[in-house]
């Protein structure tokens, strides 16, 4: 199904999409409020776009010397080439460890590799533990956003859901209540965990470290109470200097979600006394994207979100109808690079306003990309039909004077005199929801002529 | 061929030419920093109490009559009614109410403050506790992130900045404190 199609489902229920739509401008507003509060914003975008840039040009370097030094600080470092490597390496510690429970923090990594599929289907028992990402798991759903992974449903949804499966009181709607009876049922998972997962926010080249943003405390509740530690990090997260991570915690979660910093900022480094810690190189396609110079940019991606939030379409359409791990635009940019006739819908998911490029903390040219992979889809020959065929029309069109002034003639006088059944024609997507404008009684250049020659 | 040398031959095939890496920054802010700390940890829902050298401890212990379960990780403030070897996954780790930590370089314009895990028992403990204590020294607050980290010589095993209490906004952003980790934080400025 296309974007489109997907978006049609979501719009059913008209209510729920203009909370959807509102509360996310609402973050998008505590973002703007947020920067505005440090006068040197723009300057710390342009810092963290050009360390980004620096990783990008330098990967390889990098990788090299973050793994040399996370092996010195004793940290099992693991490579994988594609999703499925990923999971096997998993699933080869898990089993090393005859491990059964496993409690993970959000890791929109291991979404993309399906990692909870993969493993539940090897029986064993995987929780997410972030409160959204627990909510989604119990309704078996992914997230439908990278930072607020329910945000798609009502309380009264994940009220009923609770009920299900934590036996909370039927009815109660209060979000305090039902995230007390989540912080129980979590204690005890974590308590009796196994093994815990978490992503990674930002791997230090310089130190062989990593960084973990949560306002929960999840990943930490995980991480510290389990005899293993296995962190899964996308080859593009890392960063040269532990120096660097000043410019990039007071961007992330500003652009997130306006608040100052994330409650905790963990930094890793060492296993603790007895503890066993892995990390996860995971490649997945990301190299080839470094490859597409046009495109190289989307990697710089600190997976903040704010360009969802601020997407006119997002916040109408929800994450789900992009039917891709990242939604949103930068999630258009990326997941047609994985596979493009997949997501070939993607890109046309936007108005090309820009707005997501100015809110982006790295400075991607987001639009400009959504719009090359635009030309790119069409190259290929994926772009659907009837848009190609009356494209390839409207290019004649307006290429000949001569043709756009009849067609103009044409076009005011259907729109008068047809009926409305006949304008709005399957054919026609505009006039699914929309009627089209009055016409004009004349062009302007007829106007032109009759009262300024 | 194994997949790490398979990843790096992809990258290193392209020949990217290295763009410059920029100097680090160094912002700075005029304000009283101490007002501004105090200022950024009260909006994200953490107590803030003054105290002296001298009088830390019975500071301390105004704000601990309720709790039976008190670790403290500072020396000079000996309180603790639990031993290390209580604080086990199968003794009564998960039962301690309130722990007391030192705290190092704290952050203004976002009440950051920074943990290394020698300051702390274990590194659980700033997490599974119900109500967090951490005493900083006004003169270790400094403007922003960047001057924070710069004060960060010796990088731990585990380090932590830490601005509040656990809290979520999941669900319906409706925000609640205390998801999993502590349902209130207390911060003590000496």
């Amino acid at each position: 199904m296309s974007h489109a199609e997907k978006t049609a489902e979501f719009l059913k229920d008209e209510a729920k999409t203009n909370w959807h739509n509102e509360t996310l401008w609402w973050v998008r507003s505590k973002r703007d409020l947020s920067s505005k509060l440090i006068p040197e914003w723009e300057e710390l975008r342009e810092l963290a776009s050009s360390v980004k840039n620096n990783v990008m040009s330098q990967l390889d370097v990098y990788l090299e010397q973050f793994e040399q030094n996370a092996l010195a600080n004793g940290i099992n470092v693991h490579w994988a080439e594609t999703g499925e490597e990923h999971n096997q390496i998993v699933q080869s510690i898990l089993d090393k460890h005859n491990a059964q429970r496993i409690v993970k923090s959000k890791s929109i990594l291991t979404e993309e590799c399906h990692l909870n599929e993969h493993l539940e289907k090897t029986g064993f028992e995987v929780v997410d533990t972030d409160l959204g990402e627990r909510i989604v798991q119990f309704a078996k759903q992914p997230p439908s956003h990278i930072v607020l992974p329910a945000i798609h449903m009502k309380k009264e949804e994940i009220s009923e859901l609770f009920h299900e499966h934590l036996h909370t009181e039927e009815g109660n709607n209060d979000p305090q209540y039902l995230t007390e009876a989540a912080r129980n049922h979590l204690r005890e998972k974590f308590l009796k965990a196994d093994i815990a997962i978490t992503g990674v926010n930002f791997g230090i080249a310089e130190t062989g470290g990593f960084v973990v943003c949560t306002n929960e405390g999840n990943a930490d509740m995980g991480v510290h109470l389990a005899p293993v530690h296995i962190a899964c990090m996308g080859i593009e997260k890392l960063i040269p200097r532990f120096q660097d991570l000043g410019i990039f915690t007071r961007l992330l979660a500003r652009s997130a979600t306006g608040q100052p910093i994330t409650n905790y900022t963990s930094h890793f480094h060492k296993p603790r006394e007895g503890q066993e810690m892995h990390i996860i190189l995971v490649d997945n396609g990301r190299a080839k994207q470094l490859g597409r110079e046009q495109f190289r940019d989307s990697l710089k991606c600190i997976r903040c979100g704010a360009c969802m939030n601020t997407c006119p379409i997002y916040r109408r359409s929800g994450g789900y109808s992009y039917g891709s791990t990242v939604p949103g635009p930068i999630g258009s940019i990326l997941s047609p690079g994985f596979d493009l006739k997949k997501h070939k819908s993607l890109p046309f998911a936007s108005t090309l306003c820009g707005s997501c490029s100015d809110v982006c903390p790295v400075k991607i040219n987001i639009h400009e990309q959504l719009y090359e992979w635009r030309q790119v889809i069409a190259r290929e020959g994926l772009d659907d039909l009837p848009k190609r065929f009356s494209m390839k029309i409207a290019g004649q069109v307006l290429a000949s004077p001569k043709l756009y002034f009849t067609m103009g003639k044409m076009a005011r006088f259907s729109l008068k005199t047809l009926p409305k059944a006949l304008i709005n024609n399957p054919l026609n997507a505009w006039g699914k929801q929309r009627d089209l404008p009055e016409p004009p009684k004349e062009s302007f250049k007829e106007w032109y002529k009759k009262n300024r020659s | 061929m194994s997949s790490k040398s398979n990843i790096l031959n992809r990258i290193k095939a392209l020949k990217l030419e290295a763009t410059p890496l920029p100097e680090l920054p160094t912002f700075d802010h005029d304000g009283d920093l101490v007002a501004r700390f105090r200022q950024s940890l009260e909006a994200n829902h953490v107590t803030v109490v003054d105290a002296t050298d001298a009088d830390l401890t019975e500071t301390l212990q105004q704000r601990l009559a309720d709790y039976s379960n008190i670790y403290s990780c500072i020396d000079e403030v000996p309180i603790s009614t639990m031993n290390p070897e209580d604080l086990q996954k199968d003794t009564q780790l998960d039962q301690v109410e309130a722990v007391i930590v030192r705290g190092e370089v704290a952050a203004s314009e976002n009440g950051a403050i920074w943990l290394p895990e020698e300051n702390v028992e274990q590194r659980i403990l700033s997490f599974i506790t119900l109500h967090f204590f951490v005493v900083v020294q006004k003169s270790n607050i400094v403007a922003n992130m960047h001057q924070a980290y710069a004060r960060i010589q010796n990088i731990p095993g585990f380090g932590l900045f830490v601005a509040g209490p656990s809290k979520t906004a999941d669900i319906e952003q409706s925000l609640v404190i205390g998801a999993h980790g502590p349902k209130k934080m207390t911060v003590v400025l000496v």
